[in-house]
């Protein structure tokens, strides 16, 4: 059974999709090939060509290990975000993407897996990751962001961790004292407090949960899920533009006009939450909330929006990708409450 | 020179005095509408004044001629002009008012003439200079309050007396502040204002003189009813990030004028539509230029320029070589600088005029070097353009093509996004299954992560094509220069490009010639001295 921290509840194995998913996932899959062929291939293309080969055939027919190795190793093959000619479509940044992150290394470990479990060096892996332990008691990509705790993206905090804690736990390398040390950094509100993200939340508790330590996760997650549907139809953004702030200034005057969106991605996230929210009249309507997302795009299953700036009706980053397509077959064919 | 004319009464004829139109700034999308009579004023103006009797009585001429000066007023108003304020009750409508931002003195006093010769009547200033009153906590603030203290017999600063004697009764705004936090600012909010309004007519009183004393070096004249005032916020609310932390604006708001902002912000629009569009006369008329607007203006030898003019020249020298490269180009160098090609024949055309303001309001450089660089060396200089519409990133890029050769024009492009967008950037990252790895150590440099960056140049693109009818000249020659985002300060997402260094010593002169031009002759002995 293969599945991936990033995707919770989602088995990867063949899976008949609806017209409109399989139409999507056949082009890009198409596109994705010819830029692995090209040598133009960053580490999360691989990966998400590797899920869609799961989902249609239920094993890799393309060899995305054999890519990774050939064009996203670097000195000693250490696994690189980007290969050289990825790096180009960029101006001035070849130099900078060359870089190994957290999230490159768990998907070459990832990928491995997937070809041949039996083979997988996990030892190898962890290696890569202890040394990456910084000394507020996280592992996230300093060496590549060399930026200050208090202004990264919370959910690289905890998600980075996620992905480290896994290969760790793999490679037999998480002492007592590194678990400890990890819940501790991880639930201390200096370093890490409660975000009102759901991806961060999502990964926070993945951690706790492969530490064994959930009743460190923070309380109140309920709430915060709740406040992420504010003003929004269907579904749930991954934050609350009701707690939109600007950082700046500390007040909502410049957010005003801004709207949120849905996301199949985050619709998985928070289904992945409801084993942390205790109670079951705080759970029913989280629930009641995705039963209703779900109907709604078997309805119109290619309402996955782009986010867009203020009044502008331009796409501002990524509507559909493949991530999100997998995430709303999931929510169609075997989300909560299916 | 006449390059054409604002059929003022010809307009509001045909429209029977109604005006509308639609501005998009800031990626606000919203209308304004305004309806007007209008009686002969004799001597070839009119009186105009809103139909429902609210407002000034507004003498403007009846057919106002547009020279390359008034153009480019046009284009400055276009970058540090007010654009109105939205209704409470008509989201999407706004009331413009007639302000100006802006802190170089030159520019005020240009915009100041530009708006008495616009506006016959009684037309009055309110110069208004803002502040974030943590500017006066740390550094040079705290040392002019130090000085202002002692000049008042005091021994220095006195120490903030505590709220509830300073501030008897909170207001809603003082409530307000008291609820916000900031992470990044150390103190409690309750002493800062305490600090606020212990010292708030001190600072008041120096803010005042400081401006006075701006205006005065400008040669800005102050009639009886002009009048100079100090906007103070409080501590850390209008953007300083620390204690002396700065945030200075400087506002000219314009009195005589209430009720014409419709007006005035439809002249703008018609004029700068009719230079993006490249046509004779305006959408609705308003806007009659002599000719197609990139065929007319006076054409400039640029060899004769740089070897006679007086705005030819930097720090007092001329290049050092300025020779034939082919039939249409030159090969020009500054002493102490690099070879750069550049057109022969320049028309200073509206698209120039309307540019070299906008380029004054909204480009990087450092404004005080344009106006000293005459006479002084003015260190290193740079050109970088950053604007979140498309309009006025095509303006920008077909003047410099009107100058340079196509491939040498930009450098690099990125995309600046403020921090109230940053969970966006999460979640472009996470649909592509990567998290957002910032660069630097406060997290506003080159992101880290390809795919957001990647992502947001489509929008980037979009967003350059989308007031034109054809592909913009971002995406036809610089699409392949994007270089990455940056998540940095606050504000809606925008584009920013720069160019190579050498081409500021060509662009510069020209720009300031074409403002300034008919009105300083000797750039070199200072200009509004």
């Amino acid at each position: 059974m293969t599945t991936h921290l990033f995707l919770p509840g989602i088995v990867l194995r063949p899976t008949r999709l609806m017209t409109p998913y399989q139409g999507y996932i056949d082009a890009w899959y198409r596109a994705i090939q010819r830029d692995a062929e090209n040598q133009d291939i960053a580490a999360s293309g691989c990966l998400q060509g590797a899920f869609i080969d799961l989902l249609l055939h239920g094993r890799l027919t393309f060899d995305w290990v054999g890519v990774a190795e050939a064009y996203l190793s670097g000195e000693d093959g250490v696994p690189l975000a980007y290969s050289s000619r990825y790096g180009e479509r960029l101006y001035g940044f070849r130099n900078q993407a060359v870089q190994s992150t957290i999230h490159a290394i768990h998907t070459r470990w990832w990928l491995e897996s997937v070809r041949d479990a039996t083979t997988v060096d996990h030892e190898k892996y962890a290696n890569l990751l202890i040394v990456r332990k910084l000394r507020d008691g996280l592992i996230y990509d300093h060496d590549v962001s060399e930026t200050i705790l208090r202004h990264r993206m919370k959910t690289e905090i905890t998600a980075s961790l996620a992905y480290a804690v896994e290969i760790l736990l793999a490679g037999g390398r998480l002492t007592g004292d590194l678990r400890t040390e990890f819940v501790a950094s991880l639930v201390d509100h200096r370093k890490c407090p409660p975000s009102g993200y759901v991806s961060t939340e999502y990964f926070r508790w993945r951690v706790l949960k492969m530490l064994d330590a959930t009743q460190h996760f923070p309380a109140g997650i309920a709430e915060a899920i709740q406040a992420c549907a504010v003003n929004l139809n269907v579904g749930y953004g991954d934050f609350s533009i009701a707690d939109k702030k600007d950082a700046y200034m500390g007040t909502a005057k410049r957010v005003a006009r801004d709207k949120p969106i849905h996301s199949p991605l985050t619709a998985c996230h928070v289904a992945a939450l409801l084993d942390a929210v205790v109670s079951a009249a705080e759970k029913a309507p989280i629930e009641q909330h995705l039963g209703t997302y779900r109907n709604h795009l078997r309805a119109n299953p290619m309402d996955i929006p782009a986010f867009q700036m203020r009044d502008v009706p331009i796409p501002f980053g990524a509507d559909k990708t493949p991530i999100e397509i997998i995430c709303a077959a999931w929510l169609v064919g075997e989300g909560v409450g299916a | 020179m006449n390059l054409g004319q604002l059929n003022i009464e010809a307009f509001l004829t045909r429209t029977r005095g109604e005006v509308t139109g639609r501005v998009i700034t800031d990626a606000k999308d919203r209308v304004y509408q305004q309806t007007y009579t209008w009686v002969d004023a004799g001597e070839g103006f009119l009186n105009v004044r809103r139909a429902d009797g609210a407002g000034d009585n507004v003498k403007v001429g009846r057919c106002v001629s547009i020279d390359e000066a008034l153009i480019a007023f046009f284009g400055l108003y276009s970058g540090d002009g007010a654009k109105g304020s939205e209704i409470a009750n008509a989201p999407g409508r706004i009331v413009p008012t007639i302000s100006f931002s802006q802190r170089e003195p030159n520019l005020v006093r240009f915009a100041v003439d530009q708006f008495r010769k616009l506006f016959s009547g009684d037309v009055r200033f309110v110069f208004s200079l803002g502040e974030d009153s943590a500017f006066f906590m740390a550094g040079e603030g705290a040392v002019w309050l130090d000085n202002y203290y002692r000049g008042e017999g005091f021994a220095g600063t006195p120490t903030p007396r505590p709220l509830t004697e300073c501030r008897c009764e909170l207001n809603n705004g003082d409530r307000g502040y008291l609820a916000e936090t900031r992470q990044d600012v150390a103190g409690m909010n309750e002493e800062h204002l305490a600090f606020y309004y212990t010292h708030k007519g001190a600072m008041e009183a120096i803010l005042k003189k400081v401006k006075e004393g701006d205006l005065a070096r400008a040669g800005v004249v102050l009639r009886e009813s002009d009048r100079v005032t100090a906007s103070l916020r409080r501590p850390f609310k209008k953007g300083a990030r620390q204690p002396g932390g700065s945030s200075r604006s400087d506002e000219i708001h314009v009195g005589g004028l209430n009720g014409f902002g419709e007006f005035f912000l439809k002249m703008l629009h018609e004029i700068e539509d009719s230079i993006l569009r490249d046509v004779t006369r305006s959408a609705s008329g308003l806007v009659e230029w002599i000719g197609i607007p990139s065929q007319i203006g006076k054409s400039l030898d640029l060899r004769d320029f740089f070897t006679t003019n007086a705005y030819g020249q930097i720090a007092r020298r001329r290049p050092a070589r300025l020779e034939d490269a082919d039939a249409g180009h030159l090969i020009g160098q500054w002493p102490r600088s690099g070879e750069t090609v550049l057109l022969k024949q320049l028309r200073v055309d509206p698209l120039w005029s309307y540019t070299s303001g906008l380029y004054l309001a909204e480009g990087t450089t450092e404004k005080a070097k344009l106006f000293r660089m005459f006479a002084e060396s003015p260190g290193s200089l740079a050109i970088g353009f950053t604007s979140s519409e498309g309009a006025s990133l095509e303006l920008m890029l077909r003047t410099l093509h009107k100058l340079f050769p196509v491939s040498s024009c930009l450098e690099a492009w990125k995309v600046k996004v403020g921090s109230q967008y940053f969970p966006e950037l999460v979640v472009t990252g996470l649909k592509n299954g990567v998290f957002m790895l910032r660069g630097g150590a406060s997290g506003d440099g080159k992101l880290r992560t390809m795919e957001i960056s990647l992502a947001i140049k489509d929008w980037a693109l979009a967003v350059a094509d989308d007031p034109l009818q054809h592909v913009s000249l971002l995406r036809q020659h610089y699409a392949n220069n994007f270089s990455h985002v940056e998540p940095t300060g606050a504000g809606v997402a925008r584009i920013d490009f720069w160019c190579s260094s050498s081409l500021c010593r060509w662009y510069f002169p020209l720009l300031m010639y074409t403002v300034f031009g008919d009105i300083i002759a000797e750039p070199c002995e200072g200009f509004y001295r």
